[in-house]
């Protein structure tokens, strides 16, 4: 060999060496001809393991795999793919892990063989490990599933005793306690016609019992009252609570929104609130622009935030005795420059301190004295979720609040 | 225990205080060693390689000092029965093992002699040609 080709054989050599596959030629009987220095890393352990001479790999690879052997020696093909990839794993004499191996025999001619050998153990682990992320996934998203099913089973179920205690609290206000109450006066006013009819002294008797009645009824009611309130009190926690978990869940399960209308959403929640806001004698009022562009939005969760809304205003008049007339004002207004639509729930009710506004919207806050400080809470996180802005302000105590709502288009 | 040649007296691969034989000589002076000797630092860069290496791997040409042994003049010795046990002796390195290098993609059976002191930077394998 001239200089020449000594120094090309040596480079390409070099090359071979640092290649990082065992590469290992050998004849028909496995008989090793030629390895390449990561051939001779992987193998010489596993002939220290089996005490099986390298010189031959067939030898060699029978002691652990003997099926692959097997699969070579019956290849009648004097040319192809013998086997690709075929994964192993050895725990050598010495080694502190199991070492896990993928060979590849390919069979260039009738008596040459190839043989690729890689030591495969980080890849191994990394399957593991994906394979343990995916197990572990698999069975958050089946909890996940199972978490939104019970939600909703158990929402309709709460939304049923909801409106069954409502009703219980409307009946229980008794108006034959205000008859009853009309019969022991025009008995008290003919106290003397009724000792007359039933006997002297039967008159009195008889309003001093009335009068126990009613007084006993009177107390039955009020108890009666109390408890269907709380009742009340509890299933609106209990609705807001599961009202946040499914939002919780609805957002890791968010798929793609569609085109809503803020309008609609407006108008839904004032139709829900319509019985409310009568009953309470409040002026309701709309202030919309003529065009709303829509929205990417949740309808469901917006119309949660508008009621939530509506409702704070309503309450906001319960034992507030300073303005003559109850007035809840909503607008709607397409703010074109900034492309967002603003939404406002604005009343004249009791108001707040200027510097509560924002920690309303912090997880626990309310004015409320029943109130559970998780409904503004609740209404930032859905439009959050939206990439909108929710804030509340109030000139003051007695001066009414103004909640805002901001959202893009 | 030793041997001359070229009035250098050459220790015998099997002393027992081949360590501190070795630890004695200039780099120079393994060129007429009759076993290969590979002093290298404890990284495994090269600070030495004689003739009789060169010669088994036919490189004489190839300046390998400053290079390393395990990943790239002899990665078929990069494993956990040759380099590891450079990396997780403790005091003293003593070792001797029967191998295949494949310096040139042939087999060569050779024996392998691996020495390391704690006390000292340099560690060495001494390579021997079986038969």
């Amino acid at each position: 060999m001239s200089a020449k080709e000594e120094s090309n054989y040596s480079e390409l050599v070099e090359f071979i060496n640092q290649c990082p596959i065992g590469i290992i030629k050998a004849d028909a009987s496995g008989e090793i001809e030629l390895l390449n220095a990561i051939g001779a890393q992987l193998l010489i352990p596993l002939s220290l393991t089996s005490k099986v001479d390298i010189s031959n790999i067939n030898e060699l690879l029978k002691f652990f795999e003997p099926e692959l052997v097997e699969q070579v020696k019956s290849y009648q093909p004097t040319f192809g793919i013998i086997c690709e990839d075929y994964r192993f794993q050895v725990l050598c004499e010495g080694a502190a892990e199991a070492q896990h191996f993928n060979v590849t025999v390919n069979r260039v001619s009738e008596n040459v063989y190839q043989y690729t050998v890689k030591d495969i153990s980080a890849i191994v682990a990394k399957e593991i490990e994906l394979k343990q992320l995916i197990e572990a996934s698999a069975m958050q998203a089946g909890k996940l599933e199972m978490s939104t099913g019970l939600l909703h089973d158990v929402g309709n179920a709460v939304t049923a005793f909801g409106t069954e205690v409502a009703k219980l609290k409307n009946a229980l206000e008794w108006r034959e306690l205000k008859d009853l109450e009309k019969i022991l006066n025009l008995f008290t006013t003919n106290e003397s016609g009724l000792d007359q009819a039933m006997g002297a002294g039967k008159g009195k008797a008889l309003i001093k019992f009335m009068r126990a009645v009613k007084s006993s009824l009177s107390q039955k009611n009020e108890l009666l009252q109390e408890g269907s309130t709380k009742l009340y009190e509890s299933t609106s926690h209990i609705q807001d609570v599961l009202n946040i978990q499914r939002h919780y869940v609805k957002d890791k399960n968010k798929g793609k929104r569609e085109l809503i209308s803020l309008l609609a959403v407006l108008e839904d929640a004032l139709a829900i609130q319509a019985g409310i806001i009568t009953k309470r004698d409040i002026q309701l009022t709309k202030n919309f622009d003529s065009k709303i562009p829509k929205i990417e939005g949740d309808h469901t969760r917006l119309i949660q935030v508008v009621i939530n809304g509506l409702k704070n205003s309503i309450e906001a008049f319960d034992g507030f005795t300073q303005s003559e007339e109850r007035n809840i004002m909503t607008t709607l207004k397409n703010l074109e420059e900034e492309k967002l639509i603003l939404l406002e729930i604005t009343d004249n009710a009791a108001g707040f301190p200027p510097e509560m506004g924002a920690k309303l919207f912090e997880r626990g806050r309310t004015t409320k004295e029943s109130g559970t400080g998780f409904g503004l809470y609740n209404c930032k996180q859905i439009i959050e979720s939206h990439h909108g802005e929710i804030y509340i302000t109030s000139p003051g105590p007695n001066k009414g609040a103004c909640l805002s709502i901001k959202l893009p288009y | 225990m030793y041997f001359y040649k070229n009035n250098l007296m050459v220790p015998q691969f099997k002393q027992e205080d081949l360590f501190e034989a070795l630890e004695q000589y200039d780099a120079k002076d393994f060129n007429d060693f009759d076993y290969g000797v590979v002093r290298m630092d404890r990284s495994g860069k090269i600070r030495a390689y004689n003739n009789y290496n060169s010669e088994l791997a036919a490189d004489a040409n190839k300046d390998v000092i400053g290079q390393n042994f395990f990943t790239q003049v002899a990665p078929c010795t990069n494993n956990f029965m040759v380099a590891e046990k450079y990396s997780q002796f403790e005091k003293e390195l003593d070792e001797t093992l029967d191998y295949i290098l494949t310096y040139r993609v042939k087999p060569a059976p050779v024996t392998l002699r691996m020495l390391a002191k704690s006390s000292s930077e340099n560690q060495y394998l001494i390579i021997r040609l079986k038969n």
